[in-house]
């Protein structure tokens, strides 16, 4: 089940990756609509976050081509923004929770400017917006996951980019946060933003997305939630890896 | 005495510089790098003080950069490209480059005025005899001019980067989707890493200088909640360890670089015990408050 | 040249320390601390100034006491404010290396204008020169390297699990934390007793070095350590007879830099990891996926003009291949009885028709795979084939024929023969 569509925002042309932390993804091909709230839902070791690296291109790419708006990421690259998994991040760092949502006007200053007052502006109000503003000088160490979060929604907000890809989002963090985070990005799709979450919670999945990519190394699905969501493919997707790719794939290694 | 002066002066110089370089080390958890490039930077050295037969040559620099450059690529490199761990990498790469540095120098001490001692813990004193002339007024050692210049270098680059530098060592993936070109900010600070190694080698010699790069940062880190208090903070402690730490080898008799690494451990137990993010106090002095 | 007796332990010396220093040098390499061996090294200096302020004279015995007990404090410092989270890990070991070195730095300064600080035999800790080791101290170093060795070998078990699965570890009932303490302490004894040849800086490479050169030759532990053990050995060995005969050249830099020599061989024509074992599993792989594509072409030109025998010019049109790579490779499918190849005119062998038939067989049973499987769409199934279809081992293969129920036509509708 791959729904193709006419005017993509993002176009992912048989793309492959091999081994990018054991992960492998098969030729994946599709493309989405702009104005969605997409899910990259699969479980572990699916390629998921692998995917919108590569797409982000932060792993190198086997085969296959992306592209964002029509065009090649480098040409693009203001109109969208990534928000990467918690984990890889220094969270010690001597920094307040303002000074990480600034960090999303920097691709619009120049190499010595200083954030305008409208940079500012943008700023408060993206912490407004995700409910961090009191929390505007604390250090981004003494936050709790959650907030962590936030913080880097804000920063992305901020970032003011069409497309969005967020790395897993919702992990570790409390379900009053997750349902106010998904709050927000819907809201955000209604003002016409796109956005690519990577998602592992099959069941949740449904109601925050009225799109999934369906993916367990290959491709299972790209579709509106309620087509995409059938027992056969959802039974391709979580019901085990396929032995023959693991099997090539294994092979591919051992050749490296 | 003016050559007092002088001797802390360059300490603390050599603190400075040393320490905003290093917080951005330490943020990025680098240490161990700095620890491979000052003793990698060794036969460089060698190789062009043979040349110029000065240690305040920009041959030297020179020299020290390249063979900084190669360690810190050599050590990348071989650890993806050939699956040796890390750790493994830069003990190996750094530990044999030093011991061609010493055999170097051995081997060639008969042409060289340049001891092994001198390589491991530096001599203050030596800094002082080279002085600069001009028009026939003595303006002070040469060492001063060369640590004020890779100051100024220093500071330049980190003022000029700053943004980048800090998005960098919080969030690097998010700096590469930013379009920030981190593999050529990253080998630009080795680099500097590698020519400020030099300039102080003199001053405190190629193991003193990791404290510089490293502790001294750590200290500030533990009580600073931005990095532009964390620098600031940095330069200060760095001045106050030089003073202190010349006054305890006055007192004592003793070497001026290893009493000013003494007065750098003393404070980072402090800091350690008493930082009010991290400390080891921090939950009893917290209860006491309250 | 006559070996005088004195070279005959330096060089005995040399081997113990090789073996030890490269066993407990492995389970520092295996447990990724390669750099925990650095601040031993940097950290016994204050320790044995102490100890010759305190005694006042060179004494091995407490020169060992007294350096080993500041390692031990710089280790325990490093691994308590590491489980504390007060800074990284990274930051610990290089700010405890050079404080401690600092320290050492401070009384090596203030020793040497002492009346009676005759600081020649703290010197020789640092740089190391083995030619001026004396009995006593080869013995010391016997003893040390044959309690290591014993240990090790005795709780040879307990090291594995500890060094692998320290989880594993923690909920069997034996005293792990035993094991690690004896680890540190034999550790920095064993820093102690090779300074004297090897000189502290470079104390560190007798550890990390060897274990990385193994790791180019063998994959087990064991095999690693000795591996390891041998090439310590033999570099050690190099190295002192170097200092020896060349003057002014120290042992321990020699030593080191032999190993060195030995890791850059290793990294370029080693067994496993090296840049060789690439070129050539690359260029393995090159010539399979050659040839195969020239049997595929054969195969493919015999079945469109239905003749049995195909000039070479055909096939440089149909492979767009070099001559010479062409006539290489037929030569070898002929060595291996695939093709006859004279005059430039190739025939397939009955062999030759079986294996091409099954290049194309793989081939298309992979496009089957991708359309059937992962639904791509007919005009990307090519590629992807062109490129697998050279990875599938006979297993693969009668693996995808059963699951795809021995399948007679592609995606496209040409038969699978």
């Amino acid at each position: 089940m791959i729904q193709q569509v006419e005017k993509a925002i993002l176009e992912v042309h048989d793309l492959s990756v091999r081994y990018n932390n054991k992960t492998a993804l098969w030729n994946i091909d599709f493309t989405l609509p702009s104005g969605v709230l997409a899910g990259v839902i699969g479980p572990n070791g699916a390629g998921k976050s692998t995917l919108i690296k590569a797409i982000m291109g932060l792993v190198p790419v086997h085969s296959g081509y992306v592209k964002l708006f029509g065009e090649s990421l480098s040409k693009v690259k203001q109109r969208v923004a990534y928000v990467p998994q918690k984990e890889e991040v220094n969270w010690d760092f001597p920094i307040t929770v303002q000074e990480v949502v600034e960090m999303g006007r920097f691709p619009y200053l120049g190499l010595l400017k200083k954030l305008t007052p409208q940079d500012k502006a943008i700023v408060s109000s993206a912490m407004e917006r995700v409910g961090i503003a009191p929390l505007a000088k604390r250090q981004v160490s003494e936050l709790s996951g959650g907030q962590q979060q936030r913080v880097f929604l804000a920063r992305a907000i901020a970032q003011d980019a069409d497309i969005y890809f967020m790395d897993e989002p919702f992990t570790g963090i409390d379900i009053a946060t997750e349902h106010a985070i998904v709050a927000l990005l819907k809201e955000m799709k209604e003002q016409g933003k796109t956005i690519i979450v990577v998602h592992h919670d099959l069941y949740s999945a449904y109601e925050y997305f009225d799109w999934v990519v369906l993916l367990n190394g290959y491709l299972v699905a790209s579709a509106p939630t309620e087509q995409a969501f059938t027992p056969d493919l959802l039974q391709k997707t979580y019901g085990g890896k396929l032995t023959t790719l693991t099997k090539i794939a294994h092979i591919i290694k051992q050749s490296l | 005495m003016i050559s007092d002066w002088w001797i802390i002066v360059n300490s603390a110089l050599t603190a400075a510089c040393c320490g905003i370089l290093g917080s951005f080390i330490i943020l990025r958890r680098m240490s161990m790098l700095v620890d491979a490039i000052s003793h990698a930077v060794l036969p460089g050295i060698v190789i062009a003080y043979l040349f110029t037969e000065s240690l305040q040559s920009i041959w030297l620099l020179i020299g020290a950069g390249l063979s900084g450059f190669a360690t810190v690529w050599l050590i990348e490199s071989i650890a993806k490209r050939y699956n040796l761990h890390e750790d493994a990498s830069i003990g190996s790469i750094y530990t044999s480059m030093f011991a061609l540095g010493i055999i170097l120098i051995s081997s060639l001490a008969f042409r060289v005025d340049l001891d092994q001692e001198c390589v491991l813990y530096g001599e203050v004193s030596h800094t002082l005899f080279d002085v600069l002339v001009i028009n026939g007024k003595v303006a002070g050692p040469k060492a001063f001019y060369l640590l004020l210049g890779i100051f100024i270098i220093n500071l330049a680059f980190v003022l000029l980067n700053y943004k980048q530098l800090k998005v960098m060592s919080f969030d690097g993936v998010f700096a590469s989707t930013i379009g920030i070109s981190t593999s050529i900010l990253h080998y630009t600070l080795m680099g500097l890493v590698s020519f400020t190694t030099v300039a102080s080698f003199e001053m405190v010699g190629s193991i003193l200088v990791i404290a510089y790069f490293t502790a001294l940062p750590a200290i500030a880190y533990l009580f600073s909640y931005s990095l532009s208090a964390m620098l600031r903070l940095c330069i200060l402690t760095g001045i106050l360890c030089a003073v202190s730490g010349y006054f305890i080898a006055l007192w004592w008799g003793v070497s001026v670089s290893g009493a000013t690494v003494l007065s750098m451990g003393i404070c980072l137990l402090v800091a350690i015990f008493v930082s009010p993010k991290k400390g080891l106090l921090k939950p009893w002095l917290y209860a006491k408050s309250k | 040249m006559e070996l005088l007796p004195s070279t005959w332990y330096i060089l005995i010396s040399a081997l113990f320390l090789s073996v030890s220093s490269s066993v407990l040098g492995s389970i520092l390499f295996h447990k990724k601390q390669a750099l925990i061996g650095d601040v031993i090294t940097h950290a016994v200096l204050p320790g044995v100034c102490i100890a010759f302020l305190v005694f006042r004279e060179k004494n091995i015995f407490w020169f060992l006491v007294g350096g080993s007990s500041t390692a031990m404090l710089a280790t325990y410092i490093v691994q308590y404010l590491h489980r504390k989270k007060v800074l990284s890990e990274d930051i610990l070991l290089a700010s405890t290396l050079s404080i401690f070195f600092g320290i050492g730095v401070l009384f090596l300064s203030y020793i040497q204008q002492l009346p009676w600080g005759n600081q020649s035999g703290i010197d020789r800790f640092i740089f190391g020169q083995a030619s001026t080791l004396s009995l006593l101290d080869a013995q010391v170093i016997a003893i040390i390297s044959v309690a290591i060795l014993t240990l090790f070998i005795l709780g040879f078990r307990a090291v594995k699990i500890w060094v692998f699965d320290i989880q594993f570890a923690g909920t069997l009932n034996f005293p792990f934390k035993i094991v690690e303490a004896l680890f540190i302490v034999f550790l920095c004894l064993l820093v102690m007793t090779g300074l004297q040849s090897v000189g502290i800086v470079l104390m560190s490479a007798m550890f990390v070095l060897p274990p990385s050169i193994a790791h180019f030759w063998k994959r087990s532990f064991t095999g690693g350590i000795i591996v390891a053990g041998l090439v310590s050995f033999v570099a050690s060995a190099f190295g002192i007879m170097l200092s020896l005969l060349v003057p002014h050249i120290p042992t321990g830099p020699a030593i080191v830099v032999s190993l060195f020599g030995v890791l850059i061989v290793s990294l370029l024509l080693g067994k496993y990891n090296s840049l060789y074992s690439k070129l050539k599993a690359k260029k393995r792989h090159q010539d399979k996926i050659d040839e195969e594509h020239v049997l595929k072409s054969l195969y493919k030109l015999m079945e469109s003009i239905k003749t049995e025998t195909v000039d070479i010019f055909a096939l440089h049109k149909a492979t767009r291949m070099s001559f010479s790579r062409i006539e290489k490779i037929c030569k070898k499918l002929e060595k291996r009885k695939l093709i006859k190849f004279s005059n430039n005119k190739i025939q397939l062998t009955p062999a030759g028709k079986a294996a091409s038939k099954r290049i194309v067989r793989l081939h298309r049973l992979w496009e089957l795979y991708l359309s059937e499987y992962l639904q791509l769409p007919e005009d990307h199934l090519h590629e992807s084939a062109e490129d697998i279809e050279h990875y599938i081992t006979p297993e693969v293969e009668a693996h995808l024929l059963t699951i795809m129920n021995f399948p007679k036509k592609d995606p496209h509708q040409k038969d699978i023969p």
